[in-house]
């Protein structure tokens, strides 16, 4: 029994992206191929209606020795026959989240935990139920909880915007982000970081920590009270743990390059970077002009996007008049076709033919496509 | 203040451009209850808002943010940013709005959720780590003893001696002498002990009813005896089906199940609100009393038809009667009793006629709250014989005492023109008979319209200062419970709901401000609905009352200055009044000359059970 299960989170840049169908299409594949599954979402995923929008979403049907965690009140709504192994003591606003087991098939409605440190928890508590592959079904447009994934597949798509060349740009941002150094150096740092969890930290050249008072870099101030921190010759490397703002980085870049040349900026994970930036579009701009500067920017923990799947879907909202939503879609072959002229990564429209690319990448990641020949 | 140990800190975040009432409002209750809070301005970046978060250590944080497009995205990412700022992992992170369920709060990714209509009661309770009760289960609905805050003193000498003298004369007078309503309630009394008796066999039990029923119908009229002997009943008159007695059972119990109760009065605590019904029939009865119970009544009253007061004995069943009243048998009050919630009041009316005595046992026997007894109206505009009714009416006081029973006592001879002093000194009589037969009287005065002030012209101006001076001046006589009826504001409705609505509302409050005990209020359509009253008719009132309670929360109406001459004017009338019948030397024959109320004031004495008084 392998126990060494692998995490996969499926993280969307908006609502309707297809999060669940993509994280569908993988749950039918690991039943397909008897690969022990577990599951969860850190929204509220299998309903029939959307809780915002009101229209209809993609249920969720799970078989027989699939391990899901969710809310206690989901069980009303859900059709499948379950044995509940552990109440855990994470809240959710639906109750404690439970660790269950199928004993029929049968739709599913999937509420887990909705906070990075209990999406942690619960993975270790799936995990002993021995699956191969844990599924993290995201929610609207949120990444942070994901974090505790080993990989991650990004749903995008025209419901995060409409224009296909934003959408290209912002993708390409994105995974740029996610493909930041990971900080390799071995050195005294790397044990004292992990003390560091709430304070950003300069390390200086001679083995120096200076802890500060801020968490993220956030604000104009934090920015002002890290440089008059900074010691132009003696100091290596910030560490950053918390949220870091594009504006303000950018501000460091173009302001206060000289003193920060040769310097490193760690940061904790590719995703903290992404949660501060209002404009994603141009953050792959901003990374370019770091290197030019001779800025490094590294994370401390890495988090690979194994494939990027496209949605043509979206809502038309109308605003006056009948204030509702209305199905409509962008063309998926040139979505795609731009896609992939810009992206390394395989690009899946998951309705289509190439979804089977998606089955190849996830036997390479689990290391098992040699077993199956 | 109300402190609690337990206190927070709790951050409130408006993220919405406008709509930040609601988190202003809680936080001033927050603070009331000790929690220390900090309300930032509206419309902030989520940046600032994170880095000011970061600054502080607080337990919770209350978003609220009314959903629209692209609203979902944004609370996500607010969310994650809280999450990456390791904020969530100190302080859990509500989010309250428009359009909120705890399913889209597990979507977004915060910890609770609360849509609009919260009772803010409920997020203070979650804050306070406590168990929300809520409305519905908090029983402000609670049984309230009308006269447990009095203790009937006078504080007018002269009045109470010239109700002694003409109460000890009542009693004197009656004391050797019965009438076939005092026989009937005694024999009654003997049947329901013999049904309740477990040691007696069913054959015992058939047997001794037989014997106790023969008796009874030699106290009874044409109209009941033919029931009894013949299955003949009345006209208008029809036993329940079978089956619309279990479709009935069937409605009380789901009623009884999902009754949500609505709050009728704000800040105060009285005046009562009582609702009649009388409308012929018990189901639909029930349906107005799960109706005035929902929306926020306290108490009921049982109302029986005009003819029953005019008929010795009682019929037998579950029975509809086509007309105004629903017939008095012990199985319609039984099966109403049995609808009842168990902190809504409940009235059987006694007062009037050749039934008084036998009412009260009835009532007192299926644990009626209260009843309602008043021998000079019944004897002069209810159309019973004084005489008859002063026998039957002490017998009936007594009754109220032993079943723990207080009573009411209106003074509905005001409309047929009798003025409110005359009428008043009849109350204080009867109220100082209750008294020295251990009884508990309730004091109840009209706020109408009435033919006396029509002709005076004292409401001419407004309808304040005549209602106002008629309170004032019985609380200056004696120390008692005040509930003005019957229904408030009668002869001021009309058969426009809007304006029957407002006018009962306007009344109450008079009442409210004047913190009286109780109230009684028409439906909207009570005066003119030519048949049954509407259910929404019944609904309009309440509703108007509650919104009275609202506006006028502790505020209070102020009358002129001719309040206070109308106040003396109706005690130096009570005082006349009070003489005459003290000189007169007897309760009855005041009764039967007017001196009480005469022709002249509209009031004529009854004739329904002349000449029945029988020796002891």
């Amino acid at each position: 029994m392998p126990i060494s299960s692998k995490v996969i989170g499926i993280l969307g840049t908006a609502k309707n992206t297809g999060k669940t169908t993509t994280f569908n299409f993988l749950l039918e594949w690991t039943n397909k191929e008897n690969i022990g599954v577990g599951l969860t979402s850190i929204g509220y995923d299998g309903e029939d209606i959307d809780n915002i929008t009101g229209l209809p979403k993609p249920r969720i049907f799970i078989q027989k020795g699939n391990i899901i965690a969710t809310a206690e009140q989901c069980l009303s709504s859900t059709a499948a026959k379950l044995e509940t192994i552990e109440k855990t003591p994470i809240l959710t606003p639906l109750g404690p989240v439970l660790i269950g087991n199928t004993l029929q098939e049968g739709l599913v409605v999937l509420a887990g935990p909705n906070k990075s440190k209990d999406l942690k928890y619960i993975i270790q508590k799936i995990k002993q139920q021995g699956v191969q592959i844990i599924l993290v079904d995201g929610a609207l447009n949120r990444m942070i909880p994901l974090v505790h994934c080993d990989a991650l597949i990004l749903t995008t798509g025209a419901s995060r915007h409409i224009d296909v060349d934003l959408l290209v740009e912002e993708t390409e941002s994105i995974l740029r982000v996610y493909n930041l150094p990971l900080r390799e150096e071995q050195n005294i740092f790397n044990q004292e970081i992990r003390r560091y969890q709430h304070n950003m930290v300069i390390f200086q050249k001679n083995g120096v920590i200076r802890p500060l008072d801020d968490h993220s870099l956030i604000s104009k101030k934090t920015l002002h009270n890290l440089i008059n921190n900074i010691d132009e010759k003696e100091s290596k490397e910030i560490y950053i743990p918390g949220i870091i703002q594009d504006k303000i980085l950018k501000e460091m870049v173009e302001k206060y390059s000289e003193l920060f040349r040769g310097k490193t900026i760690l940061i904790d994970n590719p995703t903290f970077l992404l949660v501060g930036s209002q404009d994603i579009c141009h953050l792959k701009d901003l990374l370019a002009d770091m290197i030019r500067k001779g800025i490094k920017l590294k994370t401390l923990h890495s988090l690979p996007v194994l494939a990027v799947t496209v949605n043509p879907f979206y809502l038309k909202f109308h605003r006056y008049g009948k204030e509702s939503y209305e199905a409509d879609w962008i063309d998926v072959v040139q979505l795609c076709q731009k896609m992939r002229s810009r992206i390394s990564l395989p690009v899946i429209n998951i309705k289509g033919e190439e979804s089977k690319e998606l089955v190849m990448i996830m036997e390479q990641f689990l290391n098992i496509g040699k077993k199956k020949k | 203040m109300n402190e609690i140990r337990n206190k927070k800190k709790v951050l409130l975040i408006p993220l919405d451009p406008v709509h930040d009432v609601a988190l202003k409002i809680l936080n001033r209750k927050l603070k009331d209850r000790g929690h220390q809070t900090i309300l930032l301005p509206p419309d902030l970046p989520l940046e600032e808002i994170i880095s000011r978060a970061s600054e502080i250590d607080v337990n919770y944080l209350l978003v609220s943010r009314t959903l629209g497009y692209g609203v979902a995205e944004l609370l996500g990412k607010f969310i994650d940013m809280l999450d990456a700022a390791k904020i969530r992992d100190k302080a859990k992170i509500v989010l309250g709005g428009k359009a909120i369920t705890p399913q889209l709060a597990a979507e977004l990714g915060f910890d609770k959720g609360f849509g609009a209509g919260t009772d803010f009661e409920e997020i203070i309770a979650y804050l306070e780590d406590r168990e929300y009760l809520k409305e519905k289960e908090k029983l402000f609905r609670k049984k309230a003893s009308i006269p447990a805050q009095y203790n009937y003193q006078y504080k007018n000498n002269k009045i109470k001696k010239l109700l002694n003298e003409i109460t000890d004369e009542i009693i004197q007078w009656s004391s050797n002498k019965t009438s076939p309503a005092i026989e009937r309630a005694k024999l009654r009394e003997r049947l329901i002990g013999i049904n309740k008796d477990s040691n007696l066999t069913q054959q015992d039990k058939s047997n001794k009813i037989k014997l106790l029923m023969g008796n009874y119908l030699n106290y009874c009229d044409e109209k009941i005896l033919q029931f009894y002997q013949d299955g003949k009943l009345p006209n208008k008159v029809r036993t329940l089906s079978p089956e619309e007695i279990s479709k009935l059972d069937t409605y009380i119990k789901k009623e009884k199940e999902n009754i949500n109760f609505k709050k009728l009065r704000h800040s105060q605590s009285l005046p009562l609100v009582f609702v009649q019904y009388g409308t012929g029939c018990p189901i639909m009865d029930i349906a107005h009393i799960k109706t005035s119970e929902a929306w926020g009544a306290d108490g009921v009253f049982h109302f029986d038809p005009s003819w029953g007061a005019r008929t010795e004995g009682f019929l037998e069943g579950i029975l509809s009667h086509e007309e105004d009243g629903s017939i008095i048998t012990w199985e319609n009050l039984a099966k109403i009793k049995s609808s009842l919630h168990q902190e809504t009041l409940w009235t059987v009316r006694a007062h009037r006629g050749l039934n008084t005595p036998e009412t009260a046992v009835l009532a007192g026997e299926l644990g009626a709250d209260l009843t309602k007894i008043h021998i000079v109206y019944g004897a002069l505009n209810g159309g019973t014989d004084p005489a008859r009714l002063t026998i039957d009416g002490i017998e009936t006081i007594k009754y109220a005492a032993k079943y723990k029973m207080p009573f009411d006592e209106p003074t509905n001879e005001e409309l047929g023109g009798v003025p409110a002093c005359k009428s008043f000194a009849g109350l204080l009589i009867i109220a100082d008979l209750a008294l020295k037969l251990q009884a508990q009287p309730i004091l109840k005065p009209l706020f109408c319209y009435s033919p006396d002030v029509m002709i005076t012209g004292k409401m001419d101006d407004n309808y304040i200062d005549y209602n106002v001076a008629k309170i004032n001046s019985l609380r200056s006589i004696i120390d008692a419970p005040i509930w003005p009826g019957e229904p408030i504001g009668f002869m001021t409705h009309s058969e426009d709901r809007i304006q029957s609505s407002l006018t009962t509302a306007l009344h109450a409050a008079i009442a409210i401000s004047l913190k009286v005990d109780a109230i009684t209020i028409a439906s909207a359509d009570e005066a003119y609905s030519r048949g049954p009253i509407s259910i929404s008719s019944r609904i309009d009132t309440l509703r108007a009352i509650q919104e009275v309670f609202r506006f006028l929360g502790k505020a209070e109406i102020k009358p002129t200055a001719k309040a206070k001459e109308y106040e003396q004017e109706i005690k130096q009338g009570i005082e006349t009044t009070l003489e005459k019948v003290a000189r007169r030397g007897s309760f009855v024959n005041s009764l039967y000359e007017g001196l009480l109320g005469g022709p002249e004031d509209g009031a004529y004495p009854g004739l329904a059970g002349r000449n029945t008084i029988m020796e002891r």
